[in-house]
């Protein structure tokens, strides 16, 4: 889900998915190249993300991964269950995700 | 700059083999992962890294090339699973409201697929502790088995909570045995109970049956003499014909009948339901069957099986001369009641006690007994009452101490298992970290990892009580050998409901027990820096300290363990060593079953020409006779006065008697002290003085005083004659002097024991057997020039010589007889000793495992001693040491355990005490041997640590 939401903004290439994991969760969530790209073909292979090489002026050719319909609504659902996950956390436990 | 940029894509290309997906495609994703790396290596480098460093943070990215190849090619197949996402998924995943019940029960399930998924995953570490624990469950459930069908198992019979069994309870013993009298008494009044029955314990019988056209052949089976309401009272019907009725045998229906049970009809008659009405002989008495009990009703007496049962009161027609239903000092029937609903044990026990204590009173004074401890048993007889729903047994009396302690000890056989596998659990738990931060850092609750990691715990446990319950029933047999063969041929030892649900019970405790703190432990950590791949040294160290303690746990339990068992291990080889006083190499023993009724000439012309057949068989150097069968507990005991020599005031002067045959001693191999032995005039002397040459009677009474010659043993010639030589001086049974029986000593014994092994001989005279012979069964010896094998043969051939009815019975050698003796004590040695050694192996193994682990953790460290200079032996002691501490504190609590609470098993010991040195020192000196060995080779591996590469793990 973290990578569907990150690249639900904008195209992203790999190297980028990875810095921003590691920034957002102040370090918490690391991701090395060994783990990160079987995952990223995977969810292309499920058709939820679409990579396409890319070159841009001044900058060497990189493959970019954009959100497809399909990862959309495997992303909405994602949400939705999380959502009501720490809904229901939160009447049982009241424990509330800290808002980032 | 002068800076080299080494080419990722290079770097990539190399290590990553060909992954068969299409060479284009496969070019993209070196291409791609190679920017990464760069773009990681320049970030570096921008951040102010040196070359090397920021290389080496690049090439940290993939550590294991042959796993990232796997990911890849598995990426591109549609359906494969990310593994995260999927437990994310199955943790977090949310039900619809209206179905909250699915959603544990829905978790459970997945929490017990991911289980087995793991257990699975790690094969060896698995199959160890799944032994263990097993070994472990399996000892506890073969044990409890046994306690279950011993002691705990209700009798098939109605309502068997509200039955009672009745014992008698005197100073310094308590026993469950009646006369008749005493039990018609009792039955005439009665009001707490709805009826009191009475029954003999199960013995063989001859019995043939009686249909036209065949010979009658005599056959041997297990049978009990009951009171005429004893199946009316259990509430047991007959699935064929009737039960015994009240008035069974009795004047108005003087026709001896008898009830024969499920499994005799089956084997004997194949279930012909014309089977009641058949005749059959009992002992040449005719009876005729009236019916079959229920498949699985076995009577009261639990472990035995009878195949008949019949009324009391035909007890002197199947045994003529038998005087069991008059005389009151046989005592031979367990008495068993069943109480009135809402009647209580005190109230009705009251009710009945006064009966008993007017019976002893009335005993006392009609005919005063033999020895002082036995009147002083009447005078202060009381009745007792327990609960009598589980049924009786021997059994009972004779192992339930053996069981209970055995039922501890592996009880804390199974507390090492978990101690041990406790202690894996914590090794894999430290390799399964990051999987745990993972999950707590996407959300998982610690609870809820907890209950994963607990649910891994239980299924292994349960597992293992599979397996265990499998080798219980091995294990269950085994046991049974240990114990007498004809008290457990009804034993029902197959697993029923109680034994399962324990075993059930044992398993999930064990699971919780040893899942438990490993769980909290994994849970409890640093997230970020497990999630960094660090150490987190602190958890290091808490984790290393609960492996420590759980192995000094185990040592402390299994140096327990061993005590024990050495105890019992020592006590039995004092037995084996004790000295019988007899000669048992190359001697038999048997019976002799004559096949019909005898009367006493025909019996002594029996024995006489039975001895002069043995005798003259090949290999036989004498024969003789005695009237117990030996080391089985039987005995006569009379009191004896000397004359002109006063009695001590309470004094105990009862002497056993023993009648024997001729060359009794030198058969037995007893020598004699001074004296003679008895000879063949002995015999006729008394034949002479006796009868004056007729047939030979003990009921007749002889005018002249007739001097019997007898032969006293070592004990009795202290005690009676101290200062003097006992030959040629004469004693009488107490206050009988004048009407005879006066016995002149004419040789003195070595004491020799003939009740058991552990009592010392008591006081004994023996008197030839055909000086008076009397009416009894009597036992053969037989001593042989070596060379048992085929003895049995040529002995029942010798006997048929003589009469071809005659058959030999029991017969055993003199060794296996001391050791049939020695059963109990052997049951509870090798037992304990067996777990105790299992316990032994699971702490040198925990040992084993803590010590490697600790040497792992400390590499860096020995590398660094030893590059300062550290000698390999420095390095060796260093760790030995720490395992010498570990058990040396779990050493001093064993012991300190066992000298607390050997006492406890005191009264099974034989010359030792429970806090016996020797076993202590030789026990603690074990424990120390095996740690030494199990901590060894850790040892060896941290002295061949290469400080150079220690230093580069780093």
């Amino acid at each position: 889900m973290l990578i569907l939401a990150l690249v639900e903004e904008r195209a992203r290439h790999g190297y980028e998915i990875a810095k921003l994991i590691e920034q957002r969760s102040e370090g918490v969530l690391q991701f090395h190249v060994a783990s990160l790209y079987p995952l990223l073909y995977r969810l292309e292979t499920r058709g939820w993300i679409q990579g396409r090489w890319v070159e841009k002026a001044g900058q060497r050719r990189r493959r970019y991964y954009k959100l497809t319909p399909a990862g959309r609504k495997v992303l909405t659902e994602q949400r939705q269950t999380w959502a009501d996950f720490f809904a229901a956390l939160d009447r049982v436990a009241r424990v509330k995700p800290v808002e980032g | 700059m002068g800076r080299v940029m080494p080419d990722w894509k290079h770097y990539v290309r190399q290590n990553l083999a060909p992954l068969k997906l299409g060479p284009e495609r496969e070019l993209e994703m070196v291409d791609e992962m190679a920017q990464h790396l760069e773009a990681v290596y320049e970030d570096a480098l921008a951040a102010g890294a040196t070359e090397h460093e920021a290389y080496k943070r690049a090439a940290a990215h993939i550590k294991d090339w042959r796993l990232l190849e796997c990911e890849l090619i598995r990426a591109k197949r549609p359906l494969a699973h990310i593994w995260i996402n999927n437990r994310i998924a199955t943790d977090v995943r949310l039900e619809s409201p209206n179905r909250t019940g699915g959603l544990v029960m829905g978790s459970l399930v997945q929490d017990l697929r991911y289980g087995v998924r793991m257990l699975l995953r790690s094969k060896g570490f698995t199959v160890v502790a799944v032994l263990s624990l097993a070994l472990g469950i399996g000892a506890n459930t073969a044990i409890f088995s046994l306690v279950n069908a011993v002691m705990l198992r209700m009798l098939p019979v109605k309502n068997p909570q509200q039955l009672v069994l009745f014992s008698l309870v005197g100073p310094g013993r308590t026993s469950n045995n009646f006369n008749y009298p005493l039990f018609e008494q009792l039955s005439e009044n009665h009001p707490s109970f709805i009826g009191l029955i009475a029954a003999n314990t199960v013995n063989s019988l001859r019995m043939s049956v009686n249909e036209p056209g065949t010979t009658g052949e005599v056959e041997t089976v297990q049978q009990s003499q009951v009171s005429g309401n004893y199946f009316s009272v259990l509430g047991v019907n007959a699935v064929v014909g009737r039960v015994l009725a009240d008035d069974d045998g009795s004047v108005s229906n003087p026709q001896q009948v008898a009830v024969i049970s499920y499994d005799f009809w089956k084997r004997r008659f194949g279930l012909d339901p014309a089977v009641v009405g058949k005749k059959i002989t009992l002992n040449e008495c005719p009876f005729s069957i009236v019916g079959v009990t229920p498949p699985g009703f076995s009577g009261f007496e639990v472990g035995r099986k009878p195949d008949l049962w019949w009324p009391l009161r035909a007890v002197p027609l199947v045994y003529p001369g038998n005087q069991s239903l008059k005389i009151r000092s046989h005592w031979w029937l367990r008495v068993i009641g069943r109480l009135q609903p809402g009647a209580t044990l005190a109230q009705a026990r009251q009710e009945l006690d006064l009966i008993v204590k007017q019976h002893a009173a009335q005993m006392i004074a009609d005919e005063p007994p033999g020895s002082e401890s036995y009147l002083r048993y009447l005078k202060e007889l009381r009745l007792e009452l327990e609960s009598g729903g589980t049924g009786w047994s021997t059994l009972r009396a004779q192992f339930k101490q053996p069981l209970l302690i055995l039922m501890a000890a592996v009880g804390l056989v199974l507390l090492t298992a978990c101690a041990n596998v406790a202690n894996l659990l914590l090794a894999r738990a430290s390799r399964r970290r990051k999987e745990i931060a993972i999950r707590l850092a996407i959300g998982a609750g610690r609870w809820r990892i907890i209950r994963q990691l607990l649910t891994e715990s239980i299924l292994m446990a349960v597992a293992s009580g599979v397996l265990g319950l499998l080798l219980a029933q091995w294990g269950t047999g085994v046991l049974i050998t240990y114990l007498p063969r004809q008290q457990t041929a009804g034993l029902i030892v197959a697993p029923d409901t109680g034994v399962l649900g324990f075993t059930l019970a044992v398993s999930v405790l064990t699971g919780i027990l040893f899942g438990l703190v490993p769980a909290l432990q994994a849970t409890r950590f640093n997230l970020i820096a497990s999630l960094k791949n660090q150490t987190g040294s602190n958890v290091g160290r808490s984790r290393l300290a609960l492996n420590k303690i759980l192995v000094v746990t185990q040592v402390a339990l299994s140096l327990f363990l061993v005590i024990g068992a050495g105890l019992f291990l020592r006590s039995l080889q004092n037995l084996r060593n004790v000295d019988t006083g007899f000669d048992s190499e190359n001697l038999v023993h048997f019976g002799i079953d004559p096949g019909g009724r005898l009367d006493g000439a025909q019996r002594v012309s029996l024995y006489k020409e039975t001895l002069d057949w043995l005798e003259a068989l090949p290999g036989a150097r004498s024969a003789s006779l005695l009237s117990f069968p030996l080391l089985a507990g039987g005995s006569i005991t009379n009191r004896i006065a000397v004359p002109g020599r006063a009695p001590q005031p309470g004094e105990e002067a009862g002497c056993h008697q023993l009648w024997v045959g001729p060359r009794f001693f030198e058969t037995m191999g007893i020598p004699l002290v001074s004296g003679r032995d008895f000879t063949k005039q002995d015999e006729r002397h008394d034949h002479q003085t006796q009868t004056g040459g007729e047939k030979a009677s003990s009921k007749a009474a002889p005018p002249a005083v007739p001097v019997l010659f007898a032969v006293i043993n070592q004990s009795m010639a202290r005690h009676f004659f101290s200062n003097e030589d006992p030959i040629g001086k004469r004693f009488t049974y107490e206050g009988y002097s004048t009407e005879g029986n006066v016995f002149e000593v004419i040789g003195v014994v070595k004491d020799a024991k003939y009740e058991n092994l552990r009592d010392p001989s008591p006081k004994t005279f023996y008197v030839p057997y055909f000086q008076r012979p009397n009416n009894n069964d009597q036992t053969f010896q037989l001593r042989t020039f070596g060379d048992l094998s085929g003895l049995a043969t040529t002995l029942e051939r010798a006997v048929q010589e003589v009469n071809p009815k005659l058959h030999i019975v029991g017969l055993q050698t003199m060794n296996d007889l001391v050791d049939r003796s020695l059963m109990r004590e052997r049951f509870i040695a090798q037992i304990a000793g067996f777990f105790s050694l299992f316990a032994l192996l699971l702490a040198s193994v925990g040992l084993y495992g803590v010590m490697s682990h600790a040497v792992a953790n400390r590499t860096n460290e020995i590398g660094i001693r030893m590059a300062l200079g550290a000698q390999r032996r420095n390095v060796v002691w260093m760790v030995l040491r720490e395992t010498i501490f570990l058990v040396a504190i779990g050493s001093v609590i064993g012991l300190s355990a066992a000298v607390a609470t050997t006492r406890l098993i005191g009264s099974l010991l034989f010359g030792l005490t429970p806090t016996d040195p020797t076993t202590m020192a030789l026990g603690a000196l074990m424990m120390l041997g095996v740690a030494a060995t199990a901590s060894y080779l850790p040892a060896r591996r941290a002295s061949n640590v290469d400080p150079m590469a220690a230093l580069r793990c780093e």
